[in-house]
């Protein structure tokens, strides 16, 4: 095909550009191929004709009415046990029927938003429109999405890794870290790929971000964005999403901005912004008839030892104390952890201290106290939670996987557990994607490992739902990341309920906050996601000033003097989240929170399949 | 539905046979096979021959009949198995329809066809007719209509290779005809346009009416194709401040439109599927009026049930007489 050059014109005129709109022919073989063998006599006899000719009518592409991939994959789908559900079938439908390969499939965690890809990709694949594509994710899951199309879709992949590999290879996944080197996408940009799929596209929010202009300077046909949080905190960020993906459906940044957005977390025309997206992006969202499995919850408080008690109260006094006095000294970011980290495991804190005790910039008395502190971190030398971990992994027959926020717990658990007898594997950011891959391979298939210690950030995207018991070893404060954890093995394709153990120490932050997540929001009651749109309302109500949730916990923590005090700012909270889940018609309210931001997702799109 | 899958059943059983594979058919219900299947290149050099058992039913209701059948339907994978294996064979092939001449029941069978036309009744006294063979180029064409969408037809174009005259009929006459796979010994016309000129011709004539063919497919991509002008326009223009973001601006807007205009480009491809050659008979009469004047020869083929040039020739002569 001839290179298309844009003329240079002024002012624009699409005629200007391309007055030509007429078809272009392409023959895709030479007559001369047959000629050869007519001139040889290489005759095949006429039944073989006739029957070559039948299969052509059998094979011929047609509307896009009926899926294709249902129809290929079904026998190998029922020998491989693999299900798939309404929802995804009729998103594949309608991104490529209605969307035209371009859209954001923005479903909730654990709803198989990877599925749904592999299903498009797979009829374009059928239908012969994509030839040439490449699936972008982030490092760690590589491997889970080259397996994926194998196993579920029958397609090879290879994982590109070598500059050599864009121009040489069709069916591409890379690492966006890899591809967006300088001389990766140096041989990138020379391509024009058929399909491209971004995998975790919130890491496209921002223009200036070198992961957006890359994926933007991509040539490409049809494009997928796949996120469960296509919107955190600013509507600036969905604008850059779509900006991505179809420039120009939101119009400008500047009309944009006068036309939909009251601030930058608060939308307005919500009506047709709704409707615009709804032309871009697809949100599934969880419900009663999708098919998951039970989720039963068991909290287990846990009382703390004198020692840890006393260093977790000094601890907490030090951390408001110096939060309060609001400058110089140790800066805020350092205390918030330490707060996170007691709550998380001693520890977890100790390293903190340690820091905070070498800091030699702060004032004496801080200094010392830092000290003081530290030295009391190193008395601790068990804590209370993991004679109860112990005691659970004991009584477990199945697999079970502990998440905890901090590198220093998780290395606490594993060693407690293996001094116990129990093999273990460790699951975080620091592992390769190698390591990552065999972890879970090991995880998986050997028995000997039965338990997995994972800490978020290495968990992102994983998908273990072969384990059907968890451990919080300790809660986030973000209620979302609780989601997070807890989708990861209860996703569709779970076959078994799902245990969840959370442990929360007695009078501490944690059993406040557990008490709040439990009695007032139900976050563990609600089929997974509903507990999005809860932490909604919280966040975006007018009067709270925007802040997120973990904001408000840590405001609690800066305001109040006593437990007491303390438990009165919770139950005020729990009794505002009351409030508000009664307050409101339930689809109303659903529908406003579609479209205001917060730090969890809320639904942009009309697309909506409950 | 029912219509396809016996259609889909036909298929199996014929590839099966051409392909040489032994297979059982059950009450019309359930194929049985036994194939050989080559493992890949990539696992085993040389390709290495497996043998593979196959229990297949083309409709669904006869699944619970047959448990551990595989079900065949349109777009399964077990299907374009067979459709891949089948694309192997049958690419070129040539036969002869054969004719016995016998005079009396040609006749007839003219005869017959003029009369449907009663206007075209003969005035004419049947000579001694005789036979030959006439050599046409067949190519059948798999077409697709390509945008952002696609959709295929296949086309079927012959080309008498002594006349020049172009068909698109042959494909769908021959179906379920028997033909002989050497060409005929005596009465062959000495073909007159080389295969290549022939095929150029029908690429030609193909190409003719593509163009005059339904449009709405590239109207309703330029639409799609206007609107995502727009947008880009939209977002483009008037969203920058400084000249050098404008002159960036620019850069990336042209160079979105080339991408837009590539995803939407309509594209006719047109690949070759198979290609046949065929000696076909016609039969030539000199005819003599009534009056006994010379008329010029009536042609009549056999296969087509045509008489070629008495339909145009005779009212002339019946106008004359």
């Amino acid at each position: 095909m001839d290179t298309i050059q844009p003329k240079p014109a002024a002012p624009r005129q699409l005629n200007d550009f391309y007055p030509d709109f007429k078809p272009v022919f392409e023959q895709t073989n030479a007559f001369t191929d047959f000629l050869l063998n007519m001139r040889h006599k290489k005759w095949d006899n006429y039944d073989a004709f006739q029957l070559h000719y039948l299969a052509e009518q059998l094979s011929l592409s047609q509307g896009f009415e009926d899926l294709l991939v249902l129809r290929h994959l079904q026998e190998y789908w029922r020998q491989n046990s693999f299900l798939h559900y309404p929802h995804q079938i009729e998103t594949a439908k309608k991104v490529i029927s209605q969307l035209h390969g371009r859209a954001i499939l923005a479903d909730e965690v654990g709803l198989g938003k990877t599925i749904e890809a592999g299903m498009i990709l797979k009829e374009y694949i059928l239908r012969g429109l994509v030839k040439r594509f490449l699936i972008l994710v982030p490092a760690a899951l590589c491997r889970q999405w080259e397996a994926e199309l194998r196993e579920k879709f029958a397609i090879s992949t290879l994982i590109a890794q070598r500059e050599w590999d864009w121009s040489h290879y069709q069916c591409l996944i890379a690492s966006i870290d890899t591809a967006k080197k300088e001389s990766h996408r140096k041989e990138i940009e020379k391509l024009y790929f058929d399909l491209v799929i971004v995998d975790e596209a919130h890491k496209l929010k921002s223009v200036q971000t070198q992961n957006w202009q890359f994926v933007n300077s991509i040539q490409k046909k049809y494009f997928l964005l796949l996120t469960a949080t296509p919107l955190q905190n600013d509507l600036k960020e969905l604008f850059n999403l779509i900006s991505l993906l179809k420039p120009g459906q939101l119009g400008n940044y500047r009309n944009f901005k006068k036309k939909y957005t009251t601030d930058k977390r608060i939308p307005k025309n919500e009506l047709e912004l709704k409707r615009i997206l709804g032309e871009v992006m697809i949100r599934n969202k969880h419900g009663a008839n999708m098919g998951f499995t039970k989720r039963i919850v068991q909290n287990i408080p846990i009382e703390l030892t004198a020692l840890e008690r006393t260093l977790y109260e000094n601890i907490t006094q030090f951390v408001r104390k110096n939060l309060l006095k609001q400058k110089g000294g140790l800066g805020t970011l350092p205390l918030l952890t330490l707060q996170r980290e007691i709550c998380s495991s001693t520890f977890a804190a100790v390293l903190t201290l340690f820091k905070l005790a070498q800091n030699m910039d702060e004032d004496p008395d801080t200094h010392e106290e830092a000290n003081s502190l530290f030295k009391l971190a190193q008395q601790v030398k068990q804590n209370s939670k993991m004679i109860v971990v112990e005691e659970l992994v004991k009584k477990t027959p199945e697999k079970i996987i502990i998440f905890t926020e901090y590198l220093g717990t998780q290395s606490y658990i594993r060693s407690r557990l293996e001094q116990a007898g129990f093999l273990t594997l460790a699951f975080d950011g620091h592992l390769s994607t190698s390591k990552k891959e065999l972890a879970k391979f090991q995880f998986k298939q050997r028995p000997e490992y039965k338990v997995m210690v994972c800490t978020e950030s290495g968990g992102e995207g994983i998908n273990l739902q072969f384990c059907n018991t968890m451990i919080n070893y300790d809660l986030p404060w973000n209620p979302m990341r609780l989601e997070q954890r807890i989708g990861r093995i209860h996703r569709l394709g779970q076959a078994k309920d799902v245990y969840i153990y959370n442990l929360s120490t007695k009078d501490t932050i944690e059993e406040h906050l557990l008490r709040l997540l439990t009695e007032k929001v139900r976050m563990f009651e609600m089929v997974i996601g509903e507990g999005e749109r809860v932490i909604g309302k919280l966040t975006r109500s007018p009067g709270r000033g925007g802040k997120s949730f973990e904001g408000r916990i840590m405001d609690l923590i800066l305001k109040t003097n006593s437990p007491e005090e303390l438990n009165q700012g919770f139950n005020q909270l729990g009794k505002e989240i009351e409030t508000m889940l009664q307050e409101d018609d339930p689809d109303r309210d659903d529908y406003n929170n579609s479209l205001k931001v917060d730090n969890r997702q809320p639904d942009l799109s009309g697309n909506e399949v409950k | 539905m029912q219509q396809q899958s016996s259609a889909i059943f036909d298929f199996i059983v014929d590839s099966l046979r051409i392909s040489n594979s032994p297979f059982n058919i059950i009450d019309s219900e359930l194929i049985m096979a036994q194939c050989q299947v080559a493992v890949p290149r990539t696992f085993f050099t040389p390709t290495r021959i497996e043998t593979q058992n196959l229990q297949m039913v083309c409709n669904p209701e006869y699944l619970g009949k047959y448990p551990g059948s595989e079900l065949v339907i349109k777009g399964s994978y077990r299907l374009q198995w067979f459709i891949d294996g089948i694309r192997e064979r049958g690419l070129i092939t040539a036969g002869t329809f054969t004719y016995d001449l016998d005079p009396r029941r040609t006749q007839r069978e003219i005869i017959g066809i003029l009369n449907e036309n009663e206007h075209l009744l003969p005035r004419f006294f049947f000579e001694q007719p005789t036979l030959s063979y006439h050599p046409e180029l067949l190519v059948n064409f798999r077409v697709s209509f390509e945008t952002d969408e696609k959709k295929e037809e296949l086309y079927s174009l012959e080309i008498d290779l002594v006349n020049g005259e172009i068909g698109s009929n042959l494909q769908t006459i021959l179906t379920g005809k028997k033909l002989h796979p050497t060409p005929p010994k005596k009465n062959l016309e000495k073909r007159r346009i080389p295969y290549r000129e022939g095929y150029e011709s029908l690429f030609n004539h193909l190409k003719w009416q593509l163009q005059n063919h339904d449009s709405s497919w590239v109207k309703s991509a330029q639409n799609r194709w206007k609107e995502e002008v727009q947008y880009l326009e939209s977002f483009y223009h008037g969203n920058l401040d400084d000249d050098e973001d404008q002159k960036e601006a620019e850069a990336s807007f042209y160079r979105r439109l080339a991408e837009g205009y590539r995803k939407f480009q309509p594209m006719i491809k047109i690949h070759i599927v198979n290609v046949g050659l065929f000696y076909l008979p016609v039969v030539h009469y000199t005819l003599e009026s009534y009056e006994g004047k010379a008329l010029p020869s009536l042609i009549y083929d056999p296969l087509r049930h045509k008489v070629i040039q008495a339909s145009i020739q005779i009212p002339e002569m019946i106008k004359n007489r």
